[in-house]
């Protein structure tokens, strides 16, 4: 016992003395070379994969868009989320809008030192679509793999099913793999002569040609990644050598982090109190944009009462759009029908609804019930506080013209299994409905189209045969003047039939140091946070 | 007759361990929601969801499923994560050495402040040395962990820069067991033990305050009544040093009780250190079992639900074996 205690009491003065000692030695094993410039990112969210056939979210997105190349990119420079040439320096559209042929630049390479050719870009696609994870959905029902042909090392084509206008836009979302490296490293797996498609070897290593490479991961804490010196489009003085993604979850640490610029750059999925504080505080930027998220209230046309086009209106006049916008989305905009304002191809001629109680209470009465006949529910994500809010609000507005409303919370995966079915969907779904590719197709046929159905975007249930066909042509018309012709024109005539209640473009917010520039937001999910287009004017930490 | 005693608790663990496996295996599967569609993303296919679903063998029925994972475990594969898209085996190589790491050494300190105090009280009973430690055991209890982990920080770290805010550092050159202290040891990487002592120093004393706590307060109710007994009158009636008595005869009976609460906290600490976890961004495994139960992520539940069990387990058969040591008195095998 004297014995153990002695043992104790040694190990409980060591650790005093370190502690005391803490500030004199130097915070990091492993010092960084004199000129380096190290950047730190700190996100609240956990990074699922590095894969860029299974990203789905922000972090995954992030991490591959700074890994890899697309074979189209969003045209940063003009601040404008069009995809535009990157990889694939030019293309053709055959005329009956099936074919796209695109030619990639040369001297391309990837980290390995090997060139990028269209072998690669076949590679990638087919194992996207093989795989059936991640983006896939972007193409598997318009795409077989057998239709992507490699014409010449520098020539690539793909062959559609139908015609799919959203398809240049989609490509800002195929991120090519480097073939030699993944099949070299196949292990066995449920993909026949491919094994697992590289898949093990992509959990702890790259196969990109993109700005930065792959360094190392510590689940759960952090990710590295290190400059790519043969980067096809170049480095110049400023930019980022070492990018450090570090996982902290708890918000208060967030703020410690970059308020002492131990942080420089934090992610958007803080609450907005925390951007408020980070606004006062010297030396720190708050970026806000409008984002191109839309968050609305699909009503379910097919369910009763809410198939009452009248009774719809009456709901939709009686929301309190401004008080919504204003302080349960902070400073949020009023969306104005489904496709958000900086998405090309909206559509800034559709009447934008305000509350109106004499409206409502006239729509109300057209629609044959009376005040205190009707109970609607609303349900929303049960860990999602705004939600709730915005059915509180609902609630009390509703009340003021006779209509009772359930605020139900409920699990997100419960709510998707919901929307499968037209009996099975609540009145009234609270849904933010988030930007994938460059493109107004998404909120429209994404939303309205029948084909859509059962998919928690389509909870509107909503068929007008008028809609039907305008969304068809939208998608078969080639040239983009056409397409903004057709999707100007549904988002037109959804509206009229309001299907949903058009409350919200959020604001996307990110807070940085002062020393970062060069921060753009074209409102693309993960580009803002390609930090290849950052700049640190502060010597190295 | 000792050994007999070992056994038979050492057996009486495998049905604990098979129903709690089995128990935590139907939870993990019939909770509503469902995982796949949660980790595809909300624009999965329906052909995307149902593929994985095969995958992962969720197309079988439950009781083909149970025996799958429990052949699998022998293997040492415990299925896939949802969430990380690797091995739940390798994930937990990977974060329970953090968790172990940052637990035994909370409970170290907790014991080795939480004894010496506990006694001290007692000896100084109603003296300011007791008060003291009254205030310090009623902080211990009653501050959230959180709480004062953030306070920690906001001190150490971000006002003084004394102590790294976050993170496990970088560790040792070389890692063998992925106890950072241990290998640093192992490997003679000073450099690399001093860091890890910096970044465990405030998880820890975040961590260890609540069972110092428990532990002082236990340690003084026992002594006190221990000090009071004939025998340590007679002791000191003797001459023997007050050191002694307190310490060789009086502590040594009075441990027990508090070896019973060592025990028990050890394993809450195990699968409860997640606030901690989250505040200091460790990359350990009771975060990662939490961000598991959000996520439904079903095989990382089960296995780190295990793991606990099985520490709590090993935790609790060791403190049986110290009670021999301290009580000889006790006879196991005239149970």
């Amino acid at each position: 016992m004297r014995k153990i205690g002695r043992v104790l009491a040694a190990g409980l003065v060591l650790l005093m003395v370190s502690w005391m000692l803490g500030g004199c030695a130097r915070q990091s094993a492993k010092p960084e070379p004199a000129k380096e410039i190290a950047f730190t990112f700190v996100n609240t969210v956990d990074i699922p994969s590095i894969d860029p056939a299974e990203m789905n979210d922000e972090a995954s997105t992030l991490c591959v868009v700074n890994m890899y190349d697309p074979l189209l990119y969003p045209k940063v420079a003009e601040k404008s989320m069009e995809a535009g040439p990157h990889l694939a320096e030019k293309w053709d559209i055959s005329p009956d809008g099936k074919t796209y042929t695109f030619y990639l630049r040369k001297g391309v390479k990837f980290h390995d030192g090997s060139e990028l050719q269209a072998e690669d870009v076949q590679f990638s696609m087919v194992r996207m679509l093989t795989m059936k994870k991640g983006v896939s959905w972007l193409w598997s029902a318009v795409l077989k793999p057998e239709n992507v042909k490699v014409i010449d090392p520098y020539t690539v084509q793909f062959v559609l099913n139908e015609p799919y206008s959203p398809f240049l836009a989609s490509l800002t979302q195929l991120f090519i793999v480097n073939k030699d490296l993944i099949t070299k490293n196949i292990k066995p797996g449920e993909y026949g002569d491919m094994g697992d498609y590289g898949k093990e070897f992509l959990k702890n290593a790259d196969a990109g040609s993109g700005p930065y490479r792959f360094e190392s991961w510590q689940r759960g804490s952090q990710l590295t990644m290190v400059k790519f010196p043969d980067y096809f489009k170049g480095w110049k003085p400023g930019q980022i050598d070492r990018v450090i993604y570090k996982l902290v979850p708890e918000e208060a640490t967030v703020k410690m982090m970059l308020k002492s610029g131990e942080a420089d750059m934090v992610n958007q999925w803080l609450t907005a109190e925390t951007f408020a504080e980070f606004k006062k505080t010297p030396g720190v930027v708050v970026a806000e944009n409008p984002s191109t998220q839309l968050f609305h209230i699909a009503m379910n046309t097919q369910k009763k009462p809410t198939d009452n086009k009248d009774l719809r209106l009456a709901v939709a006049y009686a929301f309190d759009y401004e008080q919504a916008c204003r302080d349960i989305f902070n400073g949020a905009v009023q969306a104005q029908g489904p496709v958000p304002k900086l998405v090309w191809g909206h559509n800034d001629q559709v009447p934008v609804v305000k509350r109106d109680l004499a409206k409502a209470k006239e729509y109300l009465a057209r629609s044959g019930y009376k005040p205190g006949q009707v109970t609607l529910d609303y349900v929303y994500v049960n860990t999602l506080p705004v939600e709730e809010k915005v059915g509180l609000l609902l609630q009390s507005n509703l009340q003021e013209i006779g209509i009772k409303v359930n605020v139900i919370g409920q699990p997100w995966v419960k709510m998707t299994e919901m929307a499968t079915k037209p009996d099975t969907t609540p009145h009234m779904m609270a849904l933010f409905i988030s930007l994938r590719y460059p493109h107004p197709d998404a909120h429209t046929y994404g939303m309205y189209h029948p084909s859509s159905w059962g998919s928690y975007r389509a909870a509107s249930w909503y068929k007008n045969d008028r809609v039907t066909e305008v969304l068809d042509k939208a998608r078969r018309a080639v040239t983009p003047e056409e397409q903004l012709r057709y999707y100007r024109e549904a988002q037109a005539l959804v509206v009229e039939d309001m299907p949903s209640i058009y409350v919200a473009n959020t604001i996307h917010r990110v807070a940085f140091r002062d020393w970062v520039k060069g921060y753009v937001d074209v409102g693309l999910l993960g580009y803002d946070l390609a930090f290849y287009n950052l700049t640190i004017e502060k010597p190295a930490k | 007759m000792f050994r007999d005693y070992l056994v038979k608790r050492l057996l009486y663990t495998v049905p604990v361990l098979v129903g709690l496996s089995l128990l935590i295996f139907v939870l993990s599967r019939v909770i509503p929601g469902d995982p796949v569609r949660l980790a595809l993303g909300p624009e999965a296919t329906e052909e995307q969801v149902q593929a994985l679903r095969h995958e992962l063998r969720l197309d079988r029925p439950l009781a083909v499923q149970y025996v799958h994972w429990l052949a699998g475990v022998f293997r040492g594969d415990l299925g896939m994560s949802l969430r990380t898209r690797r091995n739940v085996a390798q994930d937990l190589r990977e974060f329970f050495p953090a968790t172990l790491e940052l637990t035994t050494l909370a409970m170290l300190v907790a014991i080795a402040v939480g004894v010496p105090l506990g006694v001290a009280a007692a000896v100084r009973k109603d003296r300011a040395t007791d008060h003291l430690s009254r205030i310090l055991a009623l902080c211990g209890v009653a501050l959230p962990r959180f709480w004062l982990a953030i306070l920690l920080q906001l001190l150490f770290a971000y006002e003084l820069g004394l102590l790294p805010l976050v993170g496990r550092g970088p560790g040792p050159r070389t890692q063998i067991t992925g106890l950072f202290l241990l290998d640093s040891v192992l490997t003679l990487d000073w450099q690399g033990f001093w860091t890890s002592l910096k970044h465990l120093a405030l998880p820890v004393i975040s961590l260890s305050l609540g069972s110092m706590a428990q532990i002082m307060r236990l340690t003084r109710s026992s002594m006190i009544e221990e000090l009071r007994k004939d025998y340590v009158v007679a002791a000191t009636a003797y001459g023997l040093p007050r050191a002694v008595v307190v310490y060789r005869y009086a502590l040594k009976n009075a441990i027990s009780s508090t070896l019973t609460v060592v025990g028990l906290s050890y394993g809450f600490l195990l699968g409860n250190a997640f606030l901690v976890e989250t505040v200091f961004s460790w990359p350990g495994m009771a975060s990662y079992g939490v961000q598991s139960v959000l996520y439904k992520d079903f095989n990382a539940v089960v296995a780190v639900t295990m793991v606990v069990g099985v520490v709590f387990a090993v935790a609790n058969f060791l403190v049986d074996i110290c009670y021999g040591y301290l009580d000889p008195r006790i006879k196991y095998g005239e149970e």
